[in-house]
């Protein structure tokens, strides 16, 4: 016989025995792989998405809201890269029958090659002109079914030609309508899935042919959006940069170089302004070259005399300028032309106040004036009748008649005489005055530039010279056109989300410890069964070593059983807990429709980790066992290896270490006051803890106490059940510190539960106060609180009644919710006036800058950190967990001049509607990305139970934005969603963890009774009856479970308590007391049920064998 | 062989209250191929000083010679090494383990320290042990399918695999009927007569401690002899 075959002859003989360890060491190993597989899953899916949304992409150039020439793909692709050029624009859909509407649309005008970067690599088959596709989100949104003939109506944005931030902006056509069938779906194959957002979540997208959507929106040629493919890998940013600055042209910059003239060349854009990197640029490149400010005032006066709406020029003295501008023409001096001259009755040296419009940062104007004196006057001839000085103003410069002009400012058209109408007629948009460059600029420069037009001097022949000239002197970047590694960004978005690997080990923790803990239990009993074996063993010279080995090798072939079945196990665990997160527990996935999926490294960690949790569980039952002298092990009585000295020291150990415990739990308690947040909610939760350690020590010196209790002190039934369970101090013990944890964990856990609806009308709440939160499709250019932006849309201010609007700039970005599973490399941005948000106190605040003022943590918006960083402030969720990022902590965009734009947090407010996106002040919005127009976002401020007339009056009246208006209370609870779905399924583990524990439970009960034999014989000899000894036992456990209960619940109590003070009313205590209840019931069930069992049969057999 | 000179154990710090004393200054002696048995009433100490004597448990005071060695200087492996080499044990409850055969059971010790190459002599052994104890017929079979005596038997031949010097016998038969009492009796005098093992015998059954050379009795932690065996 050799040693293993001893162990193997013993594995068979214990077999009942080590098939119960296996099993609790198969619950917890699956339990375990079960979690890192529900991560490998995640993480699958999260692939999946990644190369449905950009199949062969790995760069972009985003012009965003504005356009380049489409040729800019074609021309890269000489060069040998695959690119598709694209126009991606918002808008909104309805049925034929209009009876569902779908907001937030991505309208996509793709051609094949397009869908040649799909992972399929080819176009659908039915995509035509005349007809759209949409994905599977929008099918099943607009309940498109394949052969059955339906009609949309598609309503996009028409991007305006300029900022609709400037009040120039044309108001009318900011969206055209069509109808449309709908030619098929585009799977998830063919881009359906397409987006550039880091996100899981389908997006809505409605494909349409490139060409047909440039013609609908004016814009033939044009694309906003240009995928580059590189499958090889070959090409290396720089390799692309330098094609990108090779290949690119003025009008991919939406700017323009025409003859104006017979030797002269003119920049300008159809955006009005010129770039400000451009206009330099271009005026560096060729010494001669003049720059322009044209710019329309509301009225030039000279005493009670005044011409109104006209055109001056400010220009450099050159080029033609020279023979207008006098050389030593100061910047308070103005050139008048003879028209001018007449009409005001001036004369050189006469004082002149011109009176205009500033255009503020979004929509806003203010009227100014500045003085002038007369230098000269000038005949309307040469470049002083040239009406190509002032740029196209949409609404104006396509008008016929003075009186046909629209220019979306506000003007009076009652002012315009007759005989400005003739000067429109014979000169047009010809300026009437001219100042000097630097009086222009100091005027009339805004975000959007300082020049209308650069001119340059220069032959017919010389025009590509001077354009090949200027477009070398200026970097692509600082006009948008940047490439963007959107592969590398996605890549690293779905690689730093959430590991629900570690997630679902958290969550799970309870029942892996539980598994393991039943392992350990079980384990003990099979050691502790044989241990009068292992006294003989001692006896006959085995040395502890070798008798170690012998169970160890036993034990190690139990747990790798063990292992092996729970890894098996964790498949079918796995599979079960998918389902469960596609159905009950959605809300923890946001939503995504997860594929199982396992990798032999999930698969090998959890079999290891098992398989040695389960060993170390087994080490320490043995080393415990062979501390125990062969003797005492023969004898078949309990350790007596303690001496009373020992005994005594650690009871004052214990004393001294409860004492501490208590102390450290007060003390957190105490200081949690000064701590505000999560720091106060973790202090508590540490006291809990403390408390809880110190409870059960409380607990173990009751043991000790009862124990030594005097004889005399027994005097009932219930008596003796409470000396009985001060018997076995380990056993006891475990049974309470495991009820006392479950209750703690199930108590602490959920009291989290929040319920979005109350107090969501508090300031304070998570809604701030605000009924509805309102989305738009396309940008709205004028505040809905004003009266202007009302008529607008047709809004009837007395329906609104007290109804106000937080408008808000959306700078468009990742979703840093909790719902995104990936981690947002670029948050959203969103824009707000910070006055209305302090004015109101909305929302609360968990964190804020140190030193920073507590009252109004709003006002952090509109300080300058000194640094050039824009002071920004999310919620908590979005913050620590969306971004992982902390207060003090920096993040870097570009904005659409290639800028670095560095947002520093200073604050984070507690769990808001507001979640998933970063808020920095209006104005800082306006000055960093004015590439951002109008508002796409609102929090509506009207009273609660008005919510849903108010809502469904605008979503009627904006249909045309296609405006979403949700409850607040319905966002809010969205994003709470996940946060209790996660607290769901931490609870239903935690009870299958609770119900290990009780099995344990079960087991301690059957194996003291087991242990007992001899004496429950005894007291049935001496007349107890069965139903008597059934209640002590019962009484014997049972006092132990309701001193568990009772220590978990106090000190649960103690860990919420911010909790519960903060959200009073809020907690869900019938599901609390209920959920206690039922782990108490449970414990009571197994012990009841032991009891029977044990007490089953003859149990007067030990003692007649005595 | 074997010299227990001035040997005291007791329980719990002699200076305080609560300390029991279990065996107070004992000396002994026994030579090679002696046998005795020792008496007393139950709680007088007598498992404890056959645990000193076999080395499973250190004295608080005096001194064990056994063979040579001093027990009381010697380290847990070494302890163990005499255990398995110079001395037997027969429990009163056999400790038989269920899983294996009489001959396994009977081979257990061997198990204890490396015996490459050894197992055949030692299967040879057993089997001749087995015979002797008049069990051959119970050589395959497991500790549940025998009587009482023959598991005792079975825990005797058990004991004698490593051919000890010193068989230590604590209420070797406190759990047969008389009959097989006696005949285990007679197999442990018959053992120490012809293998010249030397034997220590602890018994309440005064009848059967006649049958051993010396006869001792331990009360309140001394031990008195009582006679020898005719």
């Amino acid at each position: 016989m050799t040693l293993f075959g001893w162990v193997i002859r013993s594995l068979f003989h214990y077999r009942r025995m080590h098939l119960a360890v296996v099993l609790a060491a198969a619950a917890a190993t699956a339990t375990l792989t079960g979690a890192l597989l529900v991560g490998d899953s995640v993480r699958a899916t999260l692939r999946y998405s990644f190369h449905t949304r950009l199949g062969n992409v790995d760069r972009v150039i985003s012009a965003r809201e504005r356009f380049f020439t489409e040729d800019l793909g074609r021309r890269m692709q000489k060069s040998g890269i695959d690119t598709a050029a694209l126009l991606q624009i918002g808008g909104m859909v309805t049925t034929g029958d209009g009876t569902v509407r779908v907001n937030q649309l991505h309208i996509l005008g793709v051609d094949d090659r397009f869908f040649n970067m799909s992972p399929a690599g080819k176009t659908p088959e039915g995509f035509t002109g005349g007809a759209v596709l949409v994905n599977t989100a929008l099918a099943a949104r607009l309940n498109v079914t394949a052969g059955r003939p339906t009609e949309v109506v598609l309503r996009v944005d028409n991007p305006a030609a300029i900022s609709r931030n400037l009040v120039l902006a044309p108001n009318k056509n900011s969206t055209i309508a069509m109808r449309l069938p709908v030619a098929g779906v585009a799977d998830d194959s063919h881009f359906g899935r397409f987006s550039l957002e880091a996100n899981q979540q389908e997006p809505l997208n409605l494909f349409v042919p490139i060409a047909w959507l440039q013609k609908q929106i004016e814009r033939d040629g044009k694309a906003n959006l240009l995928l580059i493919s590189n499958p090889s890998g070959e090409l290396t940013e720089e390799i692309l940069t330098e094609i990108l600055d090779r290949e690119w042209r003025l009008e991919d910059a939406e700017a323009r170089l025409v003859k104006r003239g017979r030797r002269v060349f003119e920049l300008s854009s159809s955006r009005v302004f010129l770039d400000h990197s451009l206009g330099s640029a271009a005026f560096e490149t060729q010494s001669d070259a003049s720059r322009l400010l044209t710019y329309f005032v509301n009225g030039i006066r000279r005493g009670d005399r005044m011409t109104p709406y006209s055109m001056v020029t400010a220009a450099d003295r050159k080029g033609a300028f020279d023979k207008i501008l006098p050389p030593d023409m100061t910047d308070d001096q103005i050139v008048i032309n003879e028209w001018l001259a007449d009409d005001l009755g001036a004369n050189v040296g006469d004082q002149l106040t011109l009176i205009y419009y500033i255009p503020g940062d979004w929509q806003t104007l203010t009227e100014a004036r500045r003085n002038f004196r007369i230098r000269r006057v000038i005949p309307i001839e040469g470049v002083a009748a040239d009406p190509d000085l002032t740029p196209d103003l949409p609404g104006l410069s396509d008008s016929e008649n003075c009186r046909d002009w629209d220019p979306s400012l506000p003007i009076d058209l009652d002012r315009i005489r007759d005989k400005d109408e003739a000067y429109w007629d014979n000169y047009h948009g010809t300026p009437k005055a001219f100042i000097t460059l630097a009086a222009g600029q100091a005027m009339w420069a805004n975000l959007y530039g300082d020049l209308t037009a650069v001119r340059f001097q220069g032959g017919a022949s010389d025009r590509d010279r001077l354009a090949e000239n200027i477009r070398g002197a200026i970097d692509p970047s600082t006009l948008g056109l940047t490439l963007l590694p959107v592969r590398e960004k996605g890549a690293r978005a779905m690689s730093g989300g959430t590991d629900f690997g570690q997630l679902f080990l958290g969550l799970s923790m309870f029942l892996i410890i539980s598994g393991i803990l039943l392992t350990w239990l079980l384990f003990v009993f099979s050691i502790e069964g044989r241990k009068q074996q292992t006294g003989m063993l001692l006896a006959v010279g085995f040395t502890a070593k070798r008798i170690r080995k012998i169970y160890l090798l036993e034990g190690l072939l139990v747990a790798l059983i063990g292992a092996l079945g729970g890894t098996l196990g964790a498949l079918v665990y796995t599979r079960v807990l998918i389902w469960s997160l596609s159905n009950a527990w959605q809300g923890a996935i946001a939503g995504m429709a997860i594929q199982y999926s396992s990798s032999m490294q999930s698969l090998s960690i959890g079999f290891v980790c098992g398989f040695a949790i389960a060993l170390l569980a087994m080490l320490r039952v043995l080393h415990r066992q062979m501390r125990t002298s062969a003797h005492t092990l023969l004898s078949g009585s309990e350790s007596t290896a303690d001496s009373s000295s020992g005994v005594k020291k650690r009871a004052w150990i214990g004393w001294v270490l409860s004492v501490i415990f208590f102390s450290a739990a007060i003390l957190l308690v105490i200081m949690s006051g000064s701590l505000g947040g999560s720091a106060m909610a973790g202090a508590f939760f540490g006291a809990g803890i403390l408390l809880l350690v110190s409870m059960m020590i409380w607990i173990r010196k009751a043991l000790d106490l009862m124990g030594a209790r005097p004889a005399g002190s027994m005097s009932s039934l219930a008596s003796l059940a409470l000396r009985n369970s001060a018997r076995s101090k380990g056993r006891s013990m475990a049974v309470v510190a495991m009820l006392a944890c479950g209750v703690f964990m199930v108590v602490a856990v959920g009291a989290n539960r929040k319920d979005a609806g109350r107090g969501a009308e508090l300031r304070t709440s998570g809604t701030g106060g605000f009924a509805l939160y309102a989305a738009s499709s396309v940008p709205v250019a004028r505040d809905l609180d004003s009266v202007k932006g009302r008529d607008t849309w047709g809004i009837d201010s007395s329906k609104l009644g007290e109804t106000s609007f937080v408008n808000l700039r959306v700078r468009d970005g990742d979703d840093a919710s909790c719902l995104n599973l990936n981690r947002a490399q670029e948050p959203r941005i969103l824009g707000v006036s910070v006055d209305e948000l302090a004015r109101r106190g909305a929302f609360s605040f968990q964190e804020i800058q140190k030193g920073a003022h507590q009252e109004s943590p709003w006002q952090l918006l509109t300080q300058d950190p000194g640094d050039g960083a824009v002071p920004a402030i999310g919620d908590y969720p979005t913050i620590y967990w969306g971004l992982g990022k902390k207060i003090g902590d920096t993040l870097v965009y570009r904005n659409r001049k290639g800028e670095a734009i560095t947002l520093r947090i200073v604050a984070m407010m507690r769990s808001s509607i507001l979640q998933g996106s970063l808020i920095i002040s209006e104005k800082a919005m306006a000055r960093c990305f004015p590439e951002v127009e109008g508002y796409r976002a609102w929090l509506i401020d009207t009273p609660f139970d008005r919510k849903s007339e108010i809502s469904a009056y605008l979503t009627k009246r904006m249909a045309d934005a296609g405006l979403s208006v949700e409850t607040s209370i319905a966002r809010l609870a969205l994003f709470a969603r996940m946060e209790d779905t996660y607290l769901s399924i931490f609870l239903v583990l935690g009870g299958l963890g609770l119900i290990l524990g009780c099995i344990g439970l079960g087991l301690i009960v059957v194996r003291n009774l087991l242990e007992r034999q001899g004496e429950l014989a005894m007291l049935r000899a001496v007349g107890f009856s069965r139903g008597t000894l059934l209640r002590m036992v019962c009484y014997e456990h049972i006092y132990l479970l309701i001193a568990g209960l009772f220590a978990g619940l106090i000190c649960a109590i103690v860990s919420v308590a911010p909790s519960i003070h903060a959200a009073a009313g809020q907690l869900p205590f019938g599901l609390l007391t209920a959920m206690a209840l039922l782990i108490g019931a449970s414990g009571v069930f197994w012990v009841v049920i032991a009891t029977g069992v044990s007490l089953r049969g003859d149990i007067l057999t030990p003692l007649r064998n005595e | 062989m074997l010299e227990l000179i001035n040997v005291t154990k007791g329980y719990g710090n002699p200076d305080k209250p609560g300390y029991v004393p279990a065996i107070r200054s004992l000396s002994m002696k026994l030579d090679p191929g002696e046998s005795m048995a020792v008496l007393g009433p139950s709680g007088c100490g007598k498992s404890t000083l056959l645990n000193l004597i076999g080395a499973l448990d250190k004295p608080t005071g005096g001194r064990i010679n056994f063979m040579g060695w001093d027990l009381t200087d010697l380290d847990e492996k070494k302890l163990a090494f005499i255990r398995n080499r110079e001395i037997g044990f027969v429990f009163q409850m056999h400790h038989l383990m269920p899983q294996f055969t009489v001959l396994e059971n009977v081979l257990i010790p061997t198990l204890a320290w490396p015996n490459t190459g050894k197992q055949a002599v030692y299967r040879k052994r057993a089997a001749e042990l087995i015979e002797k104890m008049g069990i051959t017929e119970c050589m395959d079979r497991r500790p549940g399918e025998l009587s009482g005596g023959q598991r005792q038997r079975t825990a005797v031949a058990r004991a004698l695999i490593n051919s000890p010097k010193l068989l230590l016998a604590d209420e070797p038969t406190g759990s047969l009927d008389h009959d097989t009492a006696v005949a285990v009796m007679d197999l442990l005098n018959t053992l120490n007569r012809t293998e010249n093992i030397s034997l220590v015998v602890v018994t309440h059954a005064v009848d059967l401690a006649g049958r051993f050379e010396r006869i001792y009795t331990l009360r309140d932690g001394r031990l008195t002899r009582e006679g020898s065996a005719s």
